[in-house]
């Protein structure tokens, strides 16, 4: 019995010091959106940031500054962090949570360099083989910098190198998760402690209607329209939008939904059935992307009706259905189907961020394609109570353009002003390309009602 | 015989009698919704807009063009090497594509954004149109002038719904 009890003991006590070996620094979250510098100063040059509730790995701290890392980080190299930050903003417990998807997943269809510089001149400092699969973002004239399709970390000091942008081929959102989004950890608090990951579905009863679209867009064509007790399941939200399956679906996938609605429509149209368990089998992702890990071996996306509800709208109060028309007696028919045209009396959202002097916020993100070409659409309401001249509105959009263009794609966006319908016509209209803005419109008759007219 | 004959005569009186007594009123109603774009302030506002839109998407097409001429030019004016020349065509073919493809994405974006710009203004009217049907007791109200032959100025409501939405500005 001893012979075996020692060797057990030891064995054990090995492998708990070789877990520390590995591991360095501490898990801390940021509490706030978070600027990451190439220094530990405030002057440091800006070179990425984190979102509020960001998991990250800290250490080295010095002058009240960290280096910060990967969470997954096991190489304790002082010299290669993704970037520093002001220590007293990181904490060890997860506040606000405020996933922010970047990058763009792609992959070459041939062997590619990778350099140290945006200059075909620079450093190889590695090859990306054909079909493997990483994530570009921080575009330079004809460069971009790629990165291990693990990093959740948006910075230009945890890139791998540069690569010339027109080798790579973007993998299309529907294709495969983004694996900046995948590997973003869930909020914690979400699930019981020790329960597997997997996507939870939640069963509404509608009770007024709401849209399904083919897709998460509401430029795509109309699906169906769900009716006041209807009841569905939603799930795999994504740029605002839920998938929307049949209440008895017990398979429930990107390919097998009914269709997409609006999570603001949705939360504001719907009350809890009851909390259903995760789907047999979740696929959401029919085209398997070439160089890619299986995707069960990704954290799958895990989101719970509370966050859902506390994002999406302010009340949680269910509307009561609509009361039917009153009627005087003898009428009986009205030829005009209002049911399309009822005017939305919703109160105004909240905004949450600021540029340009603007509160503003984002009430959908979503990719389309129109004419062969790929539009990024952002709906913005932006709070004001002056109407925006022509110049305030093309710098308004241009900052939020330069957040989010993307080599080969346009960026598409609609400003929405206090007192509009956000699900009717916008009032401004910007479109860009890649390198700036291409058209630009205004609506004043969308102001109709609002206090600008 | 002659009682059954007379009282089937009587009963077909009384039945004649009763049914235009028992008919309700029915009034139908007329509302053009080309007048009411093309003469409500909102309507008006909105086909500002669509022109507003028409210029900038002439702005755009003129770019276009311009950038054809030059290269056109560029192609005349320089004594070029055959291997220039070849990527200078290229070019030029291109922004001909590019130039064309414009014309046609802009007239179709034009159409599609006259009738977003219908909608919304039919959208307001028809709230309105709603108070007027229940005030006057129209059961139906029409608004397809192409298949209306006639209509009594009395059913035309048209005139009321641009004067209500225009006091809504």
């Amino acid at each position: 019995m001893r012979r075996i009890f020692f060797p057990v003991v030891a064995a054990v006590l090995f492998i708990l010091s070789a877990s520390h070996a590995f591991a360095f620094g501490k898990i801390m979250y940021a509490d706030r959106p978070l600027n990451l510098r190439d220094d530990r100063s405030p002057r440091g040059e800006w070179v990425g940031s984190l979102y509020a509730g960001q998991k990250v790995r800290v250490a080295f701290e010095e002058n009240g500054w960290v280096a910060v890392y990967e969470p997954g980080a096991t190489d304790a190299d002082k010299a290669k962090p993704a970037g520093y930050s002001n220590a007293k903003f990181l904490k060890p417990v997860r506040g606000r949570y405020e996933p922010k998807p970047w990058g763009e997943a792609a992959y070459s269809t041939t062997k590619l360099n990778i350099r140290s510089k945006p200059d075909a001149r620079s450093a190889k400092v590695g090859v990306l083989r054909p079909m493997e699969r990483v994530i570009m973002d921080f575009p330079e004239d004809e460069w971009i910098l790629v990165f291990s399709p693990d990093a959740t970390i948006r910075s230009n000091m945890n890139g791998i190198g540069y690569c010339s942008a027109k080798y790579l081929e973007p993998i299309p959102a529907g294709a495969a998760p983004a694996p900046a989004k995948a590997s973003t950890p869930e909020p914690a608090g979400l699930r019981a402690g020790g329960q597997a990951a997997a996507p939870v579905f939640q069963r509404v009863a509608l009770t007024n209607e709401v849209d399904v679209h083919q897709s998460r867009t509401t430029a795509s064509p109309l699906v169906r329209t769900l009716r006041p007790g209807d009841v569905v399941q939603l799930g795999l939200p994504g740029n605002g939008w839920y998938a929307v399956f049949k209440a008895n679906d017990m398979i429930r996938s990107e390919s097998s939904s009914l269709g997409y609605s609006r999570r603001t429509a949705m939360d504001a149209n719907s009350r809890q059935a009851d909390d259903v368990a995760a789907p047999v089998a979740v696929s959401s992702t029919p085209g398997t992307t070439p160089g890619t890990a299986p995707a069960a071996s990704r954290p799958a996306p895990v989101v719970s009706a509370e966050a859902i509800k506390s994002e999406a709208v302010k009340s949680t109060s269910v509307k009561p259905a609509p009361p039917a028309p009153v009627r005087s007696e003898g009428q009986q028919t009205m030829v005009i189907d209002r049911s399309a045209f009822r005017k939305a009396n919703r109160p105004d959202p909240t905004p949450d961020q600021t540029a340009h002097g603007y509160r503003f916020k984002f009430l959908e993100k979503s990719e389309t394609r129109e004419y062969g070409q790929v539009w990024i659409t952002l709906k913005v309401f932006l709070s004001t109570t002056k109407l925006p001249d022509r110049e305030a509105f093309k710098d308004f959009a241009a900052s939020l353009w330069k957040d989010h263009r993307r080599v080969t794609k346009n960026v598409l966006v609609e400003v929405y002003l206090p007192g509009m319908d956000t699900d009717d016509l916008a009032w401004g209209v910007a479109k860009f390309d890649y390198d700036g803005m291409i058209e630009m419109f205004v609506r004043r008759a969308t102001l109709f009602g609002t206090k600008f007219m | 015989m002659k009682h059954i004959s007379l009282s089937l005569w009587l009963a077909a009186v009384l039945l004649l009698l009763a049914v235009p007594a028992s008919a309700q009123p029915s009034k139908v109603g007329f509302v053009n919704p080309q007048r009411i774009v093309n003469e409500s302030k909102i309507g008006k506002i909105a086909q500002e807009d669509l022109a507003g839109l028409g210029k900038e998407k002439d702005r755009r097409v003129r770019q276009a063009l311009d950038k054809v001429n030059k290269l056109q030019e560029g192609l005349k004016a320089d004594a070029l090497s055959v291997s220039e020349q070849q990527v200078r065509e290229n070019e030029l073919r291109q922004a001909v594509r590019d130039y064309e493809q414009l014309v046609q994405t802009s007239n179709q974006e034009i159409q599609a954004e006259e009738r977003r710009l219908i909608r919304f203004v039919m959208r307001h009217a028809d709230s309105i149109l709603r108070t007027i049907a229940a005030e006057q007791g129209f059961t139906m109200i029409l608004t397809d002038p192409e298949i209306i032959g006639y209509v009594d100025h009395s059913v035309d409501i048209t005139d009321r719904v641009i004067r209500e939405l225009n006091s809504m500005i």
